[in-house]
């Protein structure tokens, strides 16, 4: 194994200028899956108005269904778990909210029924209804958002960064996106907290999908 | 009610911010959503006169708010993606001059072992020859990463700070990562001030910052081409007046 590794690596270096290119030329017209060790999802509300509070998801997935001839017919679904979350809250929280029902901070976000309430609604969904390209790698996707029960659409931002193809993925494509979206949590039935916390909340996604086998 | 008054006077702070932010947003992916909130009380908040925003700011020694600060490090991966790190453990001692902010000055200690990256698969069973029992513990720990063995803190130590608009300056100061000091730049946007009933008096600073470094520049080589060269490095967070009594007792608010 650390054979292989080690050649990867070095057919890697070795490869590193032409590694990925920004071009839909080539690019398999497939059905791709997130790459989860190389994606990262986040969600930032503004706190008491001077800072930008910022939480990881960490199990989430994606299918995404990519026309590189025509990208607007590409289609994408997501799933998300909101009871995997990371705020890397560094102090005791149990010692801080003595009184609380929850083990850690992350379970209180995750599960009390002023934040992600989790326990009642166990994933967060998106899916795709349309896409429009707003230039040569970019343009936005618009979907279903289903959170705490209630489904409004909300629109993407999103960036194709490029396809890359490594040595042990074969010819299976690489395809890098980033993505951000602002939603009104109130929307969604959260306003707990108002003005402590911004009713905005930022989403941004950056990360890789790879080509179905 | 005080605690309202305070958070629309942060508010309207924030509506500044957001003109005077677009100089400092240009090469990263700045969360700028989050000045938008703060548009209900821009009209019928005054100007706070010759002092401008900081006129209520106390002139002190601020720390760290540790569970409302964030520091990031993110590189592009394979070209495709941006792959962002985060620091656990930080801290930072603000010297603060709200009469003149450029003369302010700014320590901060960064534990390079507190890394946290999002990986969830399965580390070991891909990686069955690693010396590390985790892809953030060999971040953190690995001779071609972040050494945190040799190197066991990360310093920032500012030099010089410069206004550039109402809400805006840089702090450049010298920055210490695997035994290496160069000298970086901040691009800083101060957020504004708050006040919560459970610190009394002591203010809180909102800032963002963020800069971006060569890691080579600090000896990092390690896959080239893989990882970008380029590191951005981002902050937003939180500084609390340091209670000259020292009879705090810190809880937090949510």
């Amino acid at each position: 194994m650390r054979r292989i590794v080690t050649t990867a690596v070095l057919a890697a270096l070795a490869a590193a200028p032409a590694l990925a290119e920004q071009t839909l030329e080539g690019v398999a017209d497939a059905t791709y899956q997130l790459d989860p060790n190389h994606s990262f999802l986040t969600f930032n509300v503004t706190h008491n108005g001077i800072s930008t509070y910022t939480v990881y998801f960490t199990d989430f997935d994606a299918t995404l269904d990519f026309n590189p001839e025509d990208p607007t017919a590409s289609t994408l679904n997501v799933t998300i778990n909101p009871a995997a979350l990371e705020a890397n809250y560094p102090a005791d929280y149990k010692a801080g909210h003595p009184d609380s029902e929850f083990e850690s901070w992350n379970d209180a976000l995750s599960n009390d029924d002023r934040f992600l309430q989790a326990d009642e609604y166990g994933e967060i969904t998106f899916t795709s209804t349309s896409a429009e390209m707003t230039g040569d790698y970019t343009g936005t996707v618009t979907g279903d958002l289903s959170f705490r029960g209630e489904t409004h659409p909300i629109t993407l931002d999103v960036t194709y960064n490029g396809v890359g193809n490594v040595p042990w993925m074969g010819e299976r494509d690489l395809l890098g996106f980033t993505a951000s979206t602002t939603i009104d949590r109130t929307e969604f039935g959260m306003d707990a907290l108002p003005g402590v916390i911004s009713n905005d909340v930022g989403i941004e996604f950056s990360g890789e999908f790879i080509e179905n086998e | 009610m005080k605690l309202t008054t305070t958070f629309l006077a942060a508010s309207s702070l924030m509506v500044l911010a957001a003109c005077s932010g677009a100089e400092t947003s240009g090469d990263t992916t700045a969360e700028t959503g989050t000045t938008e909130t703060a548009e209900a009380g821009a009209e019928t908040t005054p100007e706070t006169g010759a002092e401008g925003p900081l006129a209520d700011v106390a002139t002190a020694t601020y720390s760290i708010e540790p569970t409302h600060a964030f520091l990031t490090a993110t590189v592009m991966h394979n070209g495709l993606s941006e792959y962002t790190l985060s620091f656990t453990s930080f801290d930072g001692t603000l010297d603060f001059n709200a009469e003149d902010p450029a003369a302010s000055s700014l320590d901060f200690t960064i534990d390079p072992a507190s890394v946290w990256v999002n990986y969830p698969g399965d580390y070991k069973e891909g990686h069955p020859d690693s010396p590390h029992a985790s892809w953030p513990e060999a971040l953190a720990q690995d001779e071609t990463f972040m050494n945190a063995g040799t190197y066991p803190e990360i310093t920032f130590t500012s030099t010089e700070v410069t206004r550039t608009g109402d809400m805006t300056g840089t702090v450049t100061g010298d920055l210490t990562f695997l035994g290496e000091t160069q000298p970086v730049t901040l691009d800083v946007t101060y957020n504004g001030v708050a006040n919560v009933p459970w610190f009394g008096t002591r203010d809180i600073l909102g800032f963002d910052a963020t800069t971006t470094i060569n890691r080579s520049e600090f000896g990092q080589e390690a896959l080239q081409g893989m990882i970008s060269d380029e590191v951005v490095v981002e902050f937003s967070g939180e500084f609390l007046q340091q209670d000259a009594a020292e009879t705090s007792t810190e809880t937090d608010g949510n």
